[in-house]
């Protein structure tokens, strides 16, 4: 079996004093991993995602990455981690290779490879010739490409993402689905909430499904949907304690 | 139906004060916060309130009472003026919910009447802490007592004060964005000439404040001298307010006449331009196909302070705030440097036979009072934004991000400082020790105001805006800072005047206290861990309990 990079122990959040956001998840995401995270809106996705990155405290559970825990050394978990969130909010005052280079210079990546991941994924993004303008004037697929080569100029250990298909064109969306594939046989592993469930089931290896907060299915993707369609367990699962 | 200027306005006014959160927020730290905020600013108001009814009170008993609702109007009106300047006139163009409120179906002129209304009835309630109880000082001070003639004057007045300045203040934020439209780097233009436009202004009041002050004799005199200053020369629609007083009724028709066709006319001008700058604003300047060149690596906290200075320099409200302090600084050590007036006050003892050892370690505490006074870290967090989750996930820790802040501030308030102590210490002619406690004293209680700055911002971040000027007005801490230098920088001013030969000793203390200060934060941050509040993301809020949904 492969080394464990995300380990999520009974992890728990509430917002309120009524209702939990997430209630006792555990899910174990290894190298080589694709791991898709669904559900619908509201059912807890960008709060484990946010909790996994080290941005949202919680009191309940334990989230290890790499075997460290996210609670106690963030900063050496966060260096092996990138996290695209569902809307990137980039700094607008930048230009597009000043954010690069400043996100180069935060994870320590050395010059000579900084310019040749730049020059590679710019290209394959087609943003090349745009990264000398400033993000305020970049359009929303445009940032989320940005964000996407932020992401793998460090070549972490772990991609965290939330739905990062949204805003990207088809070709765009064709070469990410790529990289993920490239990246994970390099011995990454990859945790991203998505809602197109197509996505899911042609690209992941492992898939958990979670509702109100509570993970209902999860492992691989075939031993989840046995001989159904993805959409057809996902339909199950929402609406399995109704009528 | 409502009006739609009414809608937008009231939609506006839900972020600005935060009601809305505080309604709908289901976290206590939110509530406890906001509690916190509304205590801040009730204690400022009441230390503002005292110190103008104790002046109020002044120029009563002067037998000048008559000129009291006209002085109050024009100094309500020069400080909305400044602080509108200061706040980078960035009332109208390039908020991030231009998009969302053009695509409705509004009219251009709901949209600006809505932002203006918004500003002014924030400047309105400001102004009600200086007309208020001037005007009670007033009628208590007035012979026949409490009138209905005086009373709707003084109403009239307070409520249209805030008007004109703001119109004016806006329409020169209007004037600087539409001239720096075309510029690749136009926030940082419109902050330079924003900041050449406020030194103008400070050089120009000062010089008109000490030709005024030189011929004054007596207490009475002064106060004549303020008043000819404030009313007369610097803001003299104030006068139509005094000739109401006198019994010209037409004054205060006047008044509120010049203020609403000031206010008509700029809408009505503004409507045409409006959708023109702020495309031009928000357009990106690209210079053709980029080619990535040579990368220079550098290490995360370099990046991380080139990160904080573009942010300031692209922001001219945020430049504007932070760098008020500095540039009052520099007026000041300019019109030293022609005036020479420390020389003239000790050459002037000398020939009597009188030491003034003070007068080097009060020009120090005036000087911690305007380097106190640069407070671009109490709001660097807040500036963060949408874009905090950057910050939040970098691998980094929260003490090396709060130190890159810190010191942005840091190096913004020093170079003046240092100007200003070096000449004044010069002037002084002041002994090897007096010099170096005044160039240490400024610089400690500096590098003390910037990582205090963004310590506060740490406890009251303001992360959810549309429009940076909301991150930047009503900051708490800045309030608590801003009020906190008055009280130190004045105190000790006044403590070095007391104590003539010891006056070290307080410039000292504080020194060792700012010392003291920076290393127990800097300690501190060592121990924080950075991460998002308690607020429940839309989505999530969606599965809330009846009663508490959006």
């Amino acid at each position: 079996m492969n080394e464990t990079v995300l380990k999520i122990n009974h992890f728990s959040k509430s917002y309120s004093k009524t209702k939990r956001a997430v209630d006792d998840l555990s899910l174990e995401v290894c190298a080589g991993d694709i791991y898709g995270f669904i559900g619908q809106n509201g059912a807890g996705k960008t709060t484990t995602l946010r909790a996994v990155t080290g941005i949202l405290d919680f009191s309940e559970g334990e989230i290890l990455i790499d075997g460290k825990s996210i609670k106690e050394q963030p900063v050496a978990c966060k260096q092996i981690t990138a996290y695209i969130p569902d809307n990137p909010d980039l700094y607008e005052f930048l230009t597009g290779v000043q954010y690069l280079n400043y996100i180069g210079d935060i994870y320590g990546v050395p010059d000579a490879v900084r310019k040749e991941r730049i020059q590679k994924y710019a290209a394959m993004f087609h943003i090349s010739d745009d990264l000398g303008a400033l993000i305020g004037s970049y359009s929303h697929g445009m940032k989320q490409k940005l964000a996407v080569i932020s992401a793998l100029l460090h070549e972490p250990k772990l991609f965290v993402l939330d739905e990062p298909f949204v805003g990207l064109d088809p070709e765009a969306a064709f070469n990410l689905k790529n990289v993920f594939r490239e990246l994970c046989g390099r011995g990454a592993a990859i945790f991203f909430s998505t809602h197109v469930l197509d996505v899911a089931e042609k690209l992941c290896n492992k898939i958990a499904i979670i509702k109100g907060g509570k993970l209902m299915a999860s492992g691989d993707i075939d031993a989840v949907r046995g001989d159904d369609s993805l959409e057809e367990v996902f339909m199950e699962v929402l609406h399995e304690n109704e009528g | 139906m409502k009006a739609k200027w009414l809608l937008l306005t009231k939609i506006q006014l839900t972020e600005f004060f935060g009601i809305n959160k505080l309604r709908h927020s289901d976290d206590a730290r939110v509530k406890r916060r906001v509690a916190g905020a509304a205590a801040v600013f009730v204690l400022a108001a009441a230390v503002i309130l005292f110190y103008v009814v104790l002046t109020a009170i002044a120029f009563a008993r002067m037998g000048m009472n008559d000129c009291l609702p006209s002085l109050a109007v024009a100094f309500a009106a020069i400080t909305v003026f400044i602080f509108g300047l200061l706040k980078g006139g960035n009332t109208l163009f390039a908020t991030k919910d231009y998009d969302a409120v053009m695509s409705l179906p509004v009219k251009k002129r709901d949209v600006i009447v809505s932002r203006l209304v918004c500003t002014y009835i924030a400047e309105l309630l400001f102004c009600a802490i200086f007309i208020i109880p001037v005007s009670v000082v007033y009628f208590i001070y007035l012979p026949q007592g409490l009138n209905a003639a005086d009373l709707f004057t003084i109403f009239a007045a307070f409520l249209f004060t805030p008007l004109l300045p703001m119109i004016l203040s806006v329409a020169i934020g209007t004037v600087l964005a539409a001239l720096t439209a075309k510029f690749r780097y136009k926030s940082l233009a419109q902050a330079i000439l924003a900041i050449l436009l406020f030194i103008g202004l400070m050089a120009a009041s000062f010089a008109l404040s000490y030709s005024s002050a030189s011929d004054a004799a007596d207490s009475a005199a002064d106060m004549n001298s303020v008043f000819d200053l404030i009313v007369r020369n610097i803001y003299p629609p104030a006068l139509f307010v005094l000739y109401t007083m006198q019994g010209k009724v037409w004054g205060i028709f006047a008044f509120i006449g010049i203020s609403v066709a000031a206010a008509a006319v700029f809408v009505f001008v503004i409507s045409a331009f409006y959708a023109k700058i702020n495309a031009r604003l928000t357009a990106g300047v690209s210079k053709g196909k980029f080619k990535i060149g040579s990368v220079r690596t550098a290490s995360s906290f370099s990046a991380l302070l080139k990160k904080e200075c573009k942010r300031l320099f692209t922001s001219p409200a945020y430049l504007m705030n932070g760098a008020a302090g500095s540039a009052m600084l520099l007026v000041f050590t300019i019109l030293m440097l022609i005036s020479d007036p420390i020389g003239t006050i000790v050459g002037a003892a000398a020939q009597e036979g009188v030491a003034l050892p003070s007068v080097g370690y009060a020009a120090a505490a005036m000087c911690m009072l305007f380097a106190g006074m640069t407070l671009a870290s109490a709001a660097s967090l807040s500036m963060e934004g949408k874009s905090r989750w950057i910050m939040f996930s970098l691998p980094v820790s929260a003490r090396k991000i709060f130190m890159a802040k810190a010191l942005v501030n840091f190096i913004l308030a020093v170079p003046t400082a240092i100007f200003f102590s070096a000449v004044a210490c010069v002037q002084a002619e002041a002994d090897v020790f007096t010099w170096i406690l005044s160039l240490a004293a400024p610089i400690a209680f500096a590098a003390f105001i910037s990582v205090a700055g963004v310590f506060l911002n740490y406890k009251f971040p303001k992360y959810e805006w549309t429009n940076e000027r909301a991150a930047l007005k009503n900051s708490i801490p800045a309030l608590i800072l801003s009020f906190g230098d008055l009280i130190i920088g004045i105190g000790i001013f006044i403590l070095c005047l007391f104590l003539n030969d010891l006056a070290f000793i307080p410039v000292l203390a504080m020194t060792i206290l700012s010392i003291a200060g920076c290393i127990a934060l800097f300690v501190y941050f060592g121990k924080v861990r950075l991460v998002e509040g308690e607020t429940a993301p839309a989505a999530q809020r969606a599965d809330m309990p009846p009663g508490r949904k959006l």
